[in-house]
């Protein structure tokens, strides 16, 4: 007897091959059998008209410490994200000594824009030292599977303390970082992440970037032994510095016999050669034999401000922007003056700031009693009776200027040219960075995003191309057994979807962080059920509590 | 799989332990008065100021360039 | 431009902004991308976070990204080093 049977569904496997319509078997939390499926069921889904695929995958994520609290990594579940890797960036929670907890939170907090009480042991009690103390700590609430980074970061920090951020280490202290490496990677660490560019909430660069050459060869050395993964952040705003950083990776690759993976990799219309560079070194690498992933996140960039700081958004329009300039309680006391407040008014332009101003989605606004958050300056001033400039200051006086404002697609943007770029077969798709950034932008959704966008809208991708690189390709990439594909024997990791819906929703803020902190989230669409080891963690009606999930490697 | 042909790219260096722009700059650029060839280092490095505090910190793992920008 | 911002064009010398444009970056917030003309004539692009491209505008006394054409990399040099 099977545990469930998914019938009538069209079949998308992950191996990029035609869809084919079938019915899909699990039992004993693998897949039973793919086609026409004969026997019982405890339980039948009917999947007509729907997608069946293995689970996605997301490679680029800082879920280390929402796991915590939360194992099912809200939204990310609901996405039909089966399997997280968390601990990129040089960053995981683990290993660490009690005695460097305080240290680690104001790095975590800096990248995650997490708040202090959410890492300060109220939310969780801090029980481990080791790596696999922190897997026992997050495994029984696991309701998807974790393939966790260790992070170079905190190696570092064990074996060095404070000197972790001041100089280069010693062959002794190499060695034990190895030693530790080799723990971690015993106790089922998928691999090292190592940053070039992220920094402590002192903005002091975090340990990872004070490593010679020398200590990362030594540390890709052990990954070798272990054939796992290297990921790191380059200097990814800019492109000589990234082919150099493409160049140290292949040669790691090469000596070691390791894949690399560095992310993000952004499109811009401003640099425009970036890409075409980088992806011309990258081919050049892999066609010496080096494993050199370029991860390349699906969805746009926006900019967001709020009156509350300085923005360079301002800086195209003098008075706005030597308004925007003043300290802050100038500024606020500026806004109170109706002769200033005329004078913006008037700077913004003939139309009241109508062609600058009004496309700007409203996006956080404390209290929101009008209902306002997600809906544009321009409909929200029209329903005041207002200019968008005029709005846009009215609304800022009433909340303190703490009214946020978004400025949508201003990077990455180009859909002619990231579809391509998505679908090349040296492009990783990954880099949605979920769970970091909590405070600035979803980082929810952009599997949603790849299948409206650049599947059903532009075409970049068939529906198989886009589920094998979110499932096949990136469990390959990643050495993630037995995953990625609807096969007998597999891991029963798999969504149903409507494939002429899937999307993610509008942006919009939820306070649900331990501390009393918000974060922005993206609710999925068309996702109509997830099975996480042969368990439903999710359908239409809620998230299951499954717990169904594993730490894999 | 025959060994593929690199393409020239921008040179740089990596530091050494113990290394300081300066020393750099006097080692990669010898030609050059000492102020010289800090200056130059830090116009073609201007991401030793970026993403970092203190700005100008040199850290272990920094790319440094000796040269300027190719033409590409 | 202002006075002093238009002397600091005129002694510059080495690299040059050649190009100052809005960008996004990746934590949502605004930055500079500028295109610094080099010695040997080749634009290269130097992105400026959103705290030290208003310190630029400060110190080249400009109140518009596109001002700072002409300005040297020095000045990009000391907006960065200033906290």
């Amino acid at each position: 007897m099977y545990d469930y049977v998914i019938r009538n569904g069209f079949i998308v496997d992950g191996s990029g091959l035609p869809a084919f319509k079938g019915d899909v078997a699990i039992a004993n939390g693998r897949i039973a059998a793919v086609g026409g499926v004969k026997g019982p069921a405890r339980q039948t889904l009917d999947a007509t008209g729907r997608v069946v695929a293995p689970g996605f995958i997301d490679p680029h994520t800082h879920f280390d410490a929402q796991l915590l609290w939360d194992g099912e990594a809200r939204p990310a579940l609901a996405h039909g994200v089966t399997t997280v890797v968390p601990g990129n960036c040089s960053l995981s929670l683990a290993p660490l000594k009690a005695v460097h907890r305080e240290a680690l939170s104001g790095m975590f907090r800096q990248i995650e824009e997490l708040p202090k009480e959410s890492l300060d042991g109220s939310a969780f009690t801090w029980t481990w030292e080791h790596f696999d103390g922190y897997l026992d700590a997050i495994r029984e609430r696991l309701s998807l599977n974790v393939a966790p980074l260790v992070g170079h970061s905190v190696i570092r920090l064990w074996v060095m303390g404070e000197a972790a951020q001041q100089r280069a280490s010693t062959p002794d202290e190499q060695r034990a970082m190895q030693a530790l490496l080799r723990q971690c990677l015993e106790a089922g660490a998928v691999g090292l992440s190592s940053s070039y560019v992220d920094v402590d909430a002192n903005l002091h660069p975090v340990p990872s970037r004070f490593a010679h050459s020398d200590e990362l060869d030594a540390l890709a050395a052990v990954l070798g032994e272990y054939g796992r993964v290297l990921q790191v952040v380059p200097e990814f705003y800019n492109t000589d510095i990234t082919i150099a950083r493409v160049d140290q990776l292949a040669e790691l690759s090469l000596r070691h016999n390791i894949t690399t993976t560095f992310s993000p990799l952004f499109d811009s219309a401003n640099t425009p050669q970036n890409v075409p560079r980088v992806m011309a070194r990258v081919r050049e690498q892999f066609a010496r034999g080096a494993r050199v992933w370029p991860q390349v996140q699906t969805r746009p960039i926006d900019i967001s401000f709020c009156f509350d700081m300085p923005s360079l958004f301002f800086a195209g329009n003098p008075s706005w922007f030597n308004f925007m300039r003043m300290p802050r309680d100038a500024r606020a006391a500026a806004l109170e003056d109706p002769a200033q407040r005329a004078r913006l008014i008037a700077a913004a332009g003939a139309d009241g700031g109508s062609a600058w101003l009004g496309g700007l989605v409203i996006r956080l606004v404390p209290g929101d009693n009008e209902g306002i958050e997600g809906r544009t300056l321009g409909e929200v001033a029209a329903t005041r009776g207002h200019g968008c400039a005029e709005a846009m200051i009215e609304l800022s006086r009433e909340h303190d200027l703490k009214v946020h404002f978004l400025a949508a697609n201003r990077g990455h943007e180009n859909a002619e040219r990231i579809g391509p770029l998505l679908a090349d077969p040296l492009v990783h798709i990954g880099a949605s960075d979920g769970g970091a950034h909590i405070c600035s932008f979803s980082t929810y959704g952009d599997t949603g995003y790849l299948f409206s966008k650049f599947v059903r809208e532009t075409h970049a991708l068939t529906l198989e191309q886009a589920v094998k690189k979110i499932t096949l390709d990136t469990a390959t990439i990643w050495g993630l057994r037995d995953r990625g594909l609807l096969h007998a024997g597999y891991a029963a990791d798999v969504v149903v979807f409507d494939p002429e819906t899937i999307d993610r929703g509008p942006e919009r803020p939820v306070h649900d962080v331990p501390g009393g902190g918000m974060r922005y989230v993206r609710d999925s669409v068309g996702v109509d059920a997830v099975f996480v080891n042969g368990a439903l963690a999710y359908d239409r009606d809620g998230y299951k509590s499954a717990h169904s999930g594993a730490v894999v490697v | 799989m025959p060994a593929a042909t690199l393409s020239r790219q921008r040179r740089f260096v990596l530091p050494a332990p113990g290394d300081t722009l300066e020393r750099i700059a006097a080692r990669e650029l010898p030609q050059l008065a000492p102020a010289a060839a800090m200056e130059q280092l830090q116009a073609w490095n201007l991401h030793i100021f970026l993403m970092r505090r203190p700005a100008g910190l040199l850290t272990g793992c920094d790319v440094v360039f000796v040269e300027p920008p190719l033409a590409t | 431009m202002n006075e002093p911002a238009r002397a600091a064009v005129q002694r510059s010398d080495g690299p040059t902004i050649a190009r100052a444009q809005l960008g996004a970056a990746h934590d949502g917030l605004p930055e500079l991308i500028l295109g610094i003309r080099f010695e040997n004539g080749v634009l290269s692009d130097v992105i400026v976070d959103n705290d030290a491209g208003i310190r630029l505008l400060a110190r080249c006394g400009v109140d518009r990204i596109e001002d700072l054409v002409g300005q040297s990399w020095r000045e990009v040099r000391n907006a960065l080093l200033e906290e």
